[in-house]
Formats: C-alpha cells, sequence, structure tokens
C-alpha cells in the first residue's frame, strides 16, 4: 500500500501538469475532464477503497497548488467522489464496461456537488450551467473506460495472477 | 471450527470497513486542515515551494505543445486564409472610403484638441512579455498560469493585458512564476467605462459558461451596441483607458434603476498564448475609505 500511494505523488503531479498545460490547448469544451480524479477513481474501483481515496486525495492536492480557489476544495470533493463510488462497487452488475461508466457517474456528480458546496461556503460565486454540468459527467463517463482499462492492464503485467500446477 | 472461522472473517469486514472509514476521516480532516492553512496564508510558502519546480515543467512542456499546436493548426489555417483573403479585400474597399471621412474628422479633432489645450496623456507604461504556460484545472474558477514571477518584478494586484486588451490581475506569485484571475472569472468585479457614452458600471465575470456583463449603468445614458468598454480606473485598482471589449447586447427596462450590458471581451482568452504585465501601475489601497471611524 505504501510503494502505491509513493507512485501516486509523480503521477498526478504528471497528471496535473497535463490538465493544466496540454488539455487546454487542444479541448474544444468550455470544461474539461479531470484526469487526475479519474485515474484516482479507476485505481479505486481496481484495488481497494483506501488506496483509491489517498490517490484521490493526492490528485486533489496538487489540482489545488494550481487553482484560485481555496486549497482543500479539490481533495476534499475528490475523497468524496472517490468513496462513495467505491463504497457502492459492490451493488453494481460484475461488467467490466458497467463498473467504470457508473462509478464516474456517480463520482462525478459527488464531487461536483460537494465542490460546488464547498465554494459557495467560501463566497465564491459559481455559474452552475446546467448543461456544462451534463458535458462533464458524459466527458468522464466516456473517458473513465481507457483509464480504466489502462491501469488494470498495468497492473496485470506488474501483479500477475498466481498459477497452480 | 466453522463458528471460529465465520467469527475470524466477520472480524476481518468489521476491521476493514472501520479502516476504510478513519482514511476518510483522516483525509477529510486533513483537506480542511488545508482550507484553515491557505486561508489564513499559512500555505503559501509550502505550496510555492511545489509550484516552483512544477512551473518549470509546465514551462517546458507548454513550448512543447504550442509547437505541436502549431503544426496541427496549420493545413486547417490555411483553407481559412484563402476564405479570409476574398473577406478582407471586400473590407479594405469598406476601409479605405471610411478612412478618407475619418482624415477629415481628425482634422477637426486636432483642432478641437489644441483649442482646449488638453495636455493629458495616456500614462507610458512598462509591459513585461510573459507566456501563458497553464490554465486552472478547476473549471468552476478562471486562471491562467504564466512564466513570469516575483523574481522578474511581477507583484499581486498587477493588471495583465493580451495585445487585443485587458486580460486580469496578478493573484500570487512564486519566483518563477504567477497567476492571473480572468476577468471572465465570476468572483472578478472591475470599474468600467464605456466609449461613446461615457456611462460606468462594474464588469462582472460570468464564470463557466457564462457571459461579461456591466451592472449598474444608470438609465439616464443611451448605451448603444458597438461601444467599446475601457477601465475607468475608478477603485485604483487598474489604470485608466485600458481595452476591455465592446458591447454586443443591451438590457434595458425603463421599470428599472439601472440598466446592464453584455460585452464581448476584446481578449481571446481560449487562444491566449503571450500577456503583458503593466509593472508600473501603483495600485491606490482605497481599504482605508471603507473603514469606519469611530
Amino acid at each position: 500500500m505504501f510503494s502505491s500511494i509513493l507512485a501516486a505523488v509523480p503521477i498526478m503531479a504528471l497528471l496535473t501538469i497535463f490538465q493544466t498545460v496540454i488539455l487546454p490547448r487542444f479541448s474544444p469544451f468550455e470544461a474539461n475532464p479531470s484526469l487526475p480524479f479519474l485515474v484516482a477513481l479507476a485505481f479505486s474501483l481496481l484495488s481497494n477503497s483506501e488506496e483509491g481515496v489517498i490517490w484521490a486525495f493526492i490528485g486533489g492536492l496538487f489540482m489545488d497548488i494550481f487553482t484560485i480557489a481555496p486549497a482543500g476544495g479539490l481533495s476534499l470533493s475528490y475523497v468524496a467522489g472517490v468513496f462513495v463510488a467505491s463504497m457502492m462497487i459492490d451493488l453494481l452488475p460484475p461488467s467490466r464496461l458497467l463498473i467504470p461508466v457508473i462509478s464516474a457517474v456517480v463520482a462525478t456528480i459527488i464531487q461536483q456537488l460537494v465542490y460546488l458546496v464547498y465554494l459557495r461556503i467560501f463566497g465564491i460565486p459559481v455559474n452552475a450551467n446546467p448543461l456544462i454540468f451534463v458535458q462533464v459527467i458524459l466527458m468522464q463517463a466516456i473517458l473513465i473506460l481507457p483509464i480504466y482499462w489502462l491501469i488494470s492492464l498495468i497492473k496485470r503485467l506488474m501483479r500477475p495472477r498466481p498459477v497452480q500446477i | 471450527m466453522r463458528a471460529r472461522s465465520s467469527f475470524y472473517i466477520m472480524n476481518l469486514e468489521e476491521a476493514q470497513k472501520r479502516i476504510r472509514w478513519v482514511t476518510l476521516g483522516v483525509l477529510v480532516f486533513l483537506a480542511i486542515m488545508l482550507t484553515i492553512l491557505d486561508q489564513t496564508g499559512n500555505l503559501d510558502s509550502v505550496f510555492a515551494f511545489v509550484r516552483d519546480p512544477m512551473s518549470i515543467a509546465m514551462s517546458w512542456t507548454s513550448k512543447r505543445t504550442n509547437v505541436v499546436a502549431g503544426a496541427l493548426e496549420g493545413p486547417r489555417d490555411l483553407q481559412s486564409a484563402r476564405e479570409q483573403i476574398v473577406d478582407m479585400q471586400a473590407q479594405i474597399d469598406a476601409l479605405q472610403r471610411e478612412n478618407e471621412e475619418l482624415r477629415e474628422i481628425q482634422g477637426e479633432y486636432q483642432l478641437l484638441v489644441d483649442l482646449f489645450n488638453r495636455a493629458r496623456q495616456a500614462p507610458d507604461f512598462q509591459r513585461l512579455t510573459a507566456s501563458v504556460i497553464g490554465q486552472d484545472p478547476s473549471s468552476a474558477v478562471h486562471s491562467i498560469v504564466i512564466d513570469k514571477g516575483a523574481r522578474d518584478g511581477i507583484a499581486v494586484g498587477m493588471p495583465v493585458e493580451s495585445a487585443r486588451g485587458l486580460v486580469g490581475q496578478v493573484y500570487r506569485t512564486t519566483a518563477n512564476s504567477s497567476q492571473v484571475v480572468l476577468i471572465t472569472d465570476s468572483s472578478s468585479a472591475i470599474p468600467a467605462r464605456l466609449g461613446t457614452s461615457r456611462a460606468t458600471g462594474i464588469l462582472r465575470g460570468g464564470g463557466l459558461g457564462g457571459v461579461l456583463t456591466i451592472d449598474w449603468i444608470d438609465l439616464k445614458h443611451q448605451v448603444e451596441v458597438g461601444e467599446v468598454v475601457l477601465t475607468s480606473g475608478l477603485g485604483g485598482r487598474f489604470p485608466q483607458d485600458l481595452i476591455i471589449g465592446r458591447v454586443i447586447e443591451v438590457d434595458r427596462r425603463e421599470a428599472e434603476l439601472f440598466q446592464q450590458a453584455v460585452v464581448q471581451p476584446a481578449a481571446d482568452f481560449d487562444a491566449l498564448e503571450i500577456v503583458f504585465v503593466i509593472t508600473n501601475f501603483e495600485a491606490v489601497d482605497a481599504s482605508v475609505f471603507d473603514e469606519t471611524g469611530p
């Protein structure tokens, strides 16, 4: 578990750079999907809830460093989103397609709501456009699939299943 | 034996559940502590310690990204350039006619200027060129990261503009990078003046998916679509007469005390690459006037 948390630091740092520098240059949308959040979510679905929420916290922390909103908001909302999604994993049908998609939808809704409430508490006026809200949910629900499969592949390559002879 | 093993399994599940909730509790506590420390200004040096090396990596990545983006936009630009040439030729003809008329007006204007001996000149600001190396990762707020910081003489509060118009204001700095809050951010409020009607109001950012608007414009002014929007200089945070954009819509209701105008910003916020930081403008601290006396 400790090595996984150590690995999260450089991975989330790189994803934050990607999120702030590269994604806005190529994305035609006003709101972009949050890659550190999706990676943390996929990691949570593929390993365990505790590691997932720690990844979410580290991802949110790096994002907090580069936002003008009060620090801690993105960390808190990422942790909330990933935690709720990982809690409901047992209720979902065991499908490699449905689990990530439904989890991404639920986690994004929770994350966005928590962040919205957080910003409101600190008096930051937010124009909560429902269309953009839906757009973010859809983007994250689609983008979670390649991320989920990629992390699943990496995990399988790094930790092959034990074979009994 | 079976009862004992099921007891252990139950205990294991209980323990896992407890670990899960404890982890959540600890992380939520840490996030709240982060917020408190940030709000009290105790995190600035810690975040700057992380932000500085990362901004170097961001600057490096940004340069490479610009090269790739430029290469990808090339062929599309060529097609649109041909269409633009035809449009522009027609515009040149119209502008030449307009230019002749303007020459006459300019002569009259020069006379009036001499007559009133108006010595007011726009202050010659020092501008520091900076590259945009990143955008705010949170879509709820609008800010950019530039590759110049305190080491280059940038300080919090300095106005930032692009070649086209006002972009925003420096929000915080590190040694070699700065974060600029954009005028489109929903927390932004800038005193503005309209070019023709001379009406004043407060320019507010619309945030995500929103539009720039000028509120609190007195109904006595006849605001027209197309008027240039400038900074008024009121409040002392921005210098006077920096171009912000143009009025594209006016919401005037006679039953209300004030009217509102929608503004198209002059700066293209989707394609910001180079900005200029006005380094020699000294903001006036007007907060002393807010304090009520005994």
